[in-house]
């Protein structure tokens, strides 16, 4: 519902610093609705900081971020708090699920704080977490999920409000290789099926390959953009 | 065991020299608040006590008209006192516990890593205790040096027509010593208790147990206490058989704090049931974190329950003094309302220091999880409208019944009337109480927001 066709997530010469770091250097990236996007990197090249960008999670200190039409770099922090919200969806390496809430509740919290009916949210949820092969789990706390399907409750939950991107920071870092290729496997099926982008933050090729197009970032700039070969 | 005491103070400097001790001052600063009362609380008793053996001269003089021996009514003091001491003991304790499992949970990632390093489960946790003493015996020591300056001050107040004296609030040396021991022993009690949570596996991987859900026998245990004193009281006369009487009154009491003990978690895990079917996000969140840990809920509101006992007892008591010929009760009155209202701000003290601990401890013990909902998009004021439905909700359901549970206790006792003045300051009482743990609570919104733009102290 909140996944408009064509919208794209553009970033425009954007620049950040912390201190005397020049963590993004002039970094142009246009990201197509639907494309699956891996962002890699050697450690402290920005690739993190350009994911922080994109999301308006950090502003650029000069540059534009834009979701569509909507200027993200240019928003307040509760505007940019409630475009994340509404368009965006998150997966992370770890501490992604709240450890009070089931499942269930977990995966419906951003519909919820959208302001969506509980019967709804739950609903959604639990059709989220069905396709996702989590059926039968949805009263379970994230403490007593595997770490492979506590990833998945996280992607269910960065599905469930049909976002128009979703970004993922190093989302298999925390996991076994076996795990972690079924996480990717879960991650661009769920985003595909759903006409979501993806961009993903990962230092590590095996991730990488899942995605459709590739970029590499070294000292805050983009040195490589090409297409996946089976893509291209 | 001795390769554990070893890297102790290394541990520790490490974590003040990087500006990462926050959790342990604010250990120590609870230990110091809850021994500083500790001591003062039971000093006052010894007051009483050592008056009841030695009547002062100011007190005889002054009741010296009365149609009674004032000295044999003296006891009537000491069971006060020592019902005011069974009031304040218990959450003055339970804040001292809050203390030492907060120490010990706020170090799990750090314990983990230590685990991976190849250092035992029990070295593991013999380390996390052996913090947690150092850190109580450290509190303990500031709040004797804070008793020991305070005394002075204690001349402002009067009891029994005689200012209370530096010489006569000074416990003995022992029992000093006996103070800081038990602080010290509870406090490792506990930092067990709270490591019992944790399962450190020698893959370093610390996960937090789920708690078992609380047991509905505790809840059984309220009228089983309510039928049992329902019996008991009627036989009581205190005015023939003082000693049993008042033993009787000081046991049951004692049992009734227990009970207000056990019953409170399965109340607030209820309540947390009753939240969590909201469609609100803050207050499903706010249902489902007292569903996740309704003792330690407890635990952060108990003083406040007490606040609640404390000001039911006064709706019982009925007015005296005022316009009353003889001086005794003149003097029992005007010594009824000073204690109810040093009870009332010590019990503040506690449910402040409590709520304050248990919310910042909460914080800290979130940081991450706070910054990636952050990160989500989930608005900074979700965190707030929860706070405050976890913290007063449970705040006003723990004052309001264990002040109805007070005035159910006292009202049966032989003696006790109703008192208009008492039901006003109960009322006021509970809701300075409650606005008091609001205002503990929303003294974290700082820490919130650092903790949210990812600026604030790490727990570990």
């Amino acid at each position: 519902m909140n996944n408009i066709p064509g919208r794209m997530l553009s970033a425009r010469s954007i620049s950040k610093s912390f201190g005397d770091v020049h963590a993004l250097d002039g970094v142009s990236i246009d990201i197509p609705s639907g494309q699956s996007v891996s962002v890699m990197g050697p450690s402290g090249s920005g690739k993190s900081t350009l994911l922080h960008c994109l999301a308006g999670i950090l502003r650029p200190d000069a540059g534009d971020v834009s979701l569509g039409d909507e200027p993200i770099s240019l928003s307040s922090d509760a505007a940019r708090s409630r475009l994340r919200l509404q368009h965006m969806g998150f997966v992370f390496q770890d501490g992604q699920l709240l450890p009070e809430l089931p499942a269930l509740e977990n995966v419906a919290l951003p519909l919820l704080l959208l302001g969506r009916p509980r019967a709804e949210a739950l609903g959604r949820a639990a059709d989220w977490l069905s396709r996702l092969g989590l059926a039968g789990l949805e009263k379970r706390r994230p403490g007593q999920l595997s770490g492979g399907q506590e990833h998945r409750v996280a992607i269910a939950r960065a599905m469930v409000a049909d976002p128009a991107v979703v970004l993922a920071d190093e989302p298999t870092g925390a996991l076994d290789q076996a795990t972690g290729a079924e996480v990717m496997r879960v991650l661009t099926a769920a985003t595909r099926d759903g006409g979501a982008s993806l961009v993903v933050v990962t230092h590590d090729a095996g991730v990488a390959q899942w995605c459709e197009r590739h970029v590499e970032i070294v000292d805050g700039r983009v040195i490589n953009d090409v297409a996946a070969r089976w893509a291209a | 065991m001795r390769r554990v005491t070893r890297v102790a103070p290394m541990l520790l400097r490490g974590r003040i020299s990087a500006g990462q001790g926050l959790i342990d001052l604010m250990t120590v600063a609870a230990f110091t608040v809850s021994s500083w009362l500790l001591f003062t609380v039971l000093a006052g008793l010894n007051v009483f006590v050592q008056r009841q053996a030695a009547p002062p001269a100011m007190f005889l003089a002054a009741v010296g008209g009365g149609p009674v021996d004032g000295a044999s009514e003296l006891p009537i003091w000491t069971l006060i006192a020592a019902c005011a001491s069974v009031l304040l003991v218990v959450p003055v304790l339970t804040l001292g516990a809050a203390a030492a499992r907060m120490g010990a949970l706020g170090r799990d990632r750090r314990l983990s890593t230590l685990r991976l390093l190849g250092v035992s489960g029990g070295q593991v946790v013999a380390l996390s205790v052996l913090e947690t003493v150092l850190a109580a015996l450290a509190g303990a020591v500031v709040g004797l040096v804070g008793y020991l300056v305070t005394l002075p001050a204690w001349a402002a107040i009067t009891f029994q027509a005689t200012p209370l004296s530096a010489a006569e609030m000074l416990l003995p040396g022992w029992a000093l010593a006996s103070i800081v021991g038990l602080v010290v022993v509870l406090a490792a009690i506990s930092a067990v208790s709270g490591l019992m949570r944790l399962r450190i596996s020698p893959l370093g991987v610390a996960r937090r147990a789920p708690r078992p859900a609380v047991r509905v026998w505790r809840f059984l245990a309220l009228p089983l206490a309510v039928v049992a004193w329902l019996l008991v009281a009627p036989m009581l006369n205190l005015a023939r058989a003082f000693a049993v009487g008042a033993t009787v009154v000081l046991v049951s009491l004692a049992v009734f704090m227990g009970v207000i003990n056990l019953v409170g978690p399965w109340l607030l895990q209820f309540m947390g049931h009753l939240l969590a079917r909201s469609g609100r996000p803050s207050v499903l969140l706010a249902g489902r974190r007292l569903l996740a840990d309704p003792k330690g809920a407890w635990r952060s509101v108990s003083g406040l329950a007490f606040i609640g006992f404390t000001g039911g007892a006064l709706v019982t008591i009925p007015d005296l003094g005022e316009g009353a010929a003889d001086p005794l009760i003149r003097i029992l009155a005007d010594d009824l309302r000073t204690g109810t209202y040093l009870t009332l701000a010590i019990a503040f003290v506690v449910a402040a220091a409590s709520t304050l601990l248990n919310q910042a401890s909460a914080v800290l013990d979130r940081r991450r999880e706070l910054q990636q909902l952050g990160n989500l998009g989930v608005p900074l004021g979700l965190h707030d409208r929860t706070r405050l439905v976890q913290v007063v909700a449970p705040a006003s359901v723990a004052a309001l019944g264990s002040g109805l549970l007070a005035v159910f206790f006292f009202g049966l006792l032989p003696k006790v009337g109703a008192s208009q003045l008492g039901v006003i300051v109960f009322l006021g009482a509970l809701v300075a109480g409650i606005a008091l743990v609001w205002a503990a609570g929303e003294a974290c919104r700082p820490l919130v927001r650092a903790a949210v733009a990812g600026t604030g102290p790490r727990p570990d």
